[in-house]
């Protein structure tokens, strides 16, 4: 899957675009990704300020240690609906998707793009997750996130009577 | 051998880790997202793990507080003294207690501001000049950003005028998503004659989308100067502004009940979950009503009654500890407000302020003076939620005159 999806991408943006500036990121497993300068720039900080720093895109390969191939291919495939997109609503609701279907595909996701500084795609997606959680009951939180209870009864009882305001 | 160990141990660490990933998120993306979340969910979410409530609570290294001052609570200031604004929190970090002034320190003129109303996050500072209001600041006391704020110049100042005619109060009206704002300014006329001093209302409205206000308006004959005033939208786009004369009320509602009050009564008006709220009470009970629409009325619905004994009761739990001093004090109970979001109101006893939850009747003491208050005087007093986001757009300065002022 990961190969795959590797391709598709590479093909794409250096047959679509021969005359743009791309650099190369390095997924954590060795794969590797040509992307558009002014494309990744767009929402990395880290990579602008890395070009800046360089001096120039010639050759530039970026690793990518924390991140896998599947992820990375994943977070460029959104990056890519951001930049054509002005308003955030379709990258949000491509978030969304991803959520509902694979979370931790989409935890990986927002560790990556933490990252690599993507600030605004970051701030997207921990909104698009607070939102899902914000009507959740306790109960549906940590079977959301398979989190295991390690209360006993009454400690439980007791932060319930402290905080009884919240739960009306 | 060692190299061995330490390889198996990196290669055990890492199975793990990826055991785990199917099913949590790392500290470092949960703090992230918990930050951007309603207080009311972090609140509740304190029961989901001890993790979560580290991070969740008050105190401690790991707390979430420090990145984002999602908190509510409220301003209260003693009235007829120069004290400043104090600010307390209901919840959560109950230790969160300031000066307002700490967080006005960047405005021009600051030393003059004195707090007239606060609406979803944004304060109304009026700026003093001798004795009354030359111009008055909107703004969101958590941004200190130059972007967040605003002043409207009033032209003519306040203090132009006439001798007879006296600038009351004024009230900021905003909307959660929209950058426009009303703030109604209220001004009183006294006239003497044959039965002593009558005072008239007035009251004008400027608006930031229509510039100048153009008329100032007369409120009903009978409104005393003890009025509560609340805005309250029922399907409409803005809110309504209605003022109801407290002695009037009370006695409409001793009626409607039945019932003779005794004493002194109490009332307060207010507006929660959007819903406009009437408390009063007496030493002897509380009771709140609701204003709701049913078959195309609106009507007062009776919401909560309690006896007021146990809230005195505890009162004297905490702060009296000698029992015959005690015997012949007659303790009142005043509303000071409503929570704009939860189901809470806030009672003053002495001068002390508590938190009254209305489902659960558990109360709690949230901020306060220490000494007895015998002749009954209340804290000045305007809730407030926070909304880090609650901004007006730019840093923009109205210039808006005041309409002919003639009486």
């Amino acid at each position: 899957m990961s190969t795959e999806s590797k391709e598709i991408l590479v093909g794409e943006s250096s047959q679509a675009k021969p005359e743009k500036k791309t650099i190369v990121l390095m997924a954590s497993d060795g794969d590797e990704f040509v992307v558009d300068v002014d494309d990744i720039t767009n929402q990395s900080e880290m990579i602008r300020n890395l070009i800046s720093d360089m001096g120039g895109t010639d050759g530039l390969q970026v690793p990518l240690l924390n991140v896998t191939a599947p992820v990375l291919a994943k977070l460029l495939e959104l990056f890519n609906v951001s930049n054509k997109n002005d308003d955030d609503e379709e990258v949000t609701q491509k978030v969304k998707e991803l959520m509902e279907a694979e979370l931790n595909m989409m935890i990986d996701v927002l560790g990556a793009a933490n990252y690599i500084e993507a600030t605004s795609f970051f701030d997207l997606s921990c909104k698009v997750l607070a939102d899902k959680f914000k009507g959740m009951s306790v109960e549906e939180v940590r079977e959301f996130l398979n989190i295991e209870c390690d209360f006993t009864e009454e400690e439980l009882q007791q932060i319930h009577a402290e905080n009884a305001w919240a739960f009306d | 051998m060692a190299a061995t160990a330490n390889s198996l141990k990196i290669r055990r660490r890492r199975l793990c880790h990826s055991k785990c990933s199917r099913c949590s998120l790392p500290d470092d993306l949960l703090v992230q997202i918990l930050s951007r979340l309603p207080v009311k969910s972090t609140l509740r979410f304190r029961c989901v793990s001890k993790e979560w409530l580290a991070l969740l609570s008050d105190r401690g290294p790991h707390s979430v507080r420090y990145l984002c001052p999602t908190i509510c609570g409220f301003f209260y200031r003693r009235p007829h003294l120069a004290g400043s604004w104090q600010y307390a929190p209901i919840h959560p970090y109950k230790d969160h207690h300031f000066d307002l002034s700490n967080l006005t320190s960047h405005l021009p003129d600051h030393r003059n501001l004195n707090l007239l109303d606060s609406c979803n996050g944004l304060l109304l500072l009026g700026c003093r000049e001798n004795r009354s209001y030359k111009s008055m600041i909107i703004c969101n006391p958590f941004r200190n950003d130059e972007t967040n704020w605003v002043t409207i110049h009033i032209n003519g100042a306040l203090k132009q005028l006439s001798p007879l005619r006296h600038f009351v109060s004024a009230k900021l009206m905003t909307h959660r998503v929209s950058p426009h704002f009303k703030c109604v300014l209220l001004f009183e006329d006294y006239h003497f004659n044959e039965w002593g001093i009558e005072t008239i209302i007035w009251y004008t409205i400027l608006s930031s989308d229509r510039g100048q206000c153009h008329n100032i308006n007369h409120l009903s004959q009978d409104v005393s100067p003890m009025f509560g005033i609340y805005d309250i939208a029922f399907g409409d786009d803005y809110p309504k502004l209605c003022i109801v004369r407290e002695d009037e009320i009370d006695s409409v509602f001793c009626f409607a009940l039945n019932k003779s009050w005794t004493g002194r009564v109490r009332s307060l008006l207010g507006v929660s979950r959007g819903l406009a709220h009437f408390a009063f009470c007496d030493e002897h009970e509380l009771h709140i009503y609701i204003l709701v629409k049913e078959d195309g009325e609106r009507v007062w619905k009776l919401k909560h009654a309690c006896s007021s004994e146990p809230l005195i009761k505890k009162h004297k739990e905490l702060h009296r500890y000698r029992e015959d001093d005690d015997n012949e004090r007659v303790y009142s109970i005043l509303p000071l407000g409503f929570h704009p979001d939860f189901d809470v109101i806030f009672l003053q006893i002495e001068w002390r302020i508590y938190s009254f939850h209305l489902s659960s009747g558990s109360l709690d003491e949230v901020a306060g003076e220490r000494g007895a208050n015998p002749a009954g005087e209340k804290f000045l007093f305007h809730s407030f939620t926070v909304d880090p986001s609650a901004s007006l757009g730019e840093r923009r300065e109205y210039h808006m005159g005041l309409p002919q002022m003639d009486p």
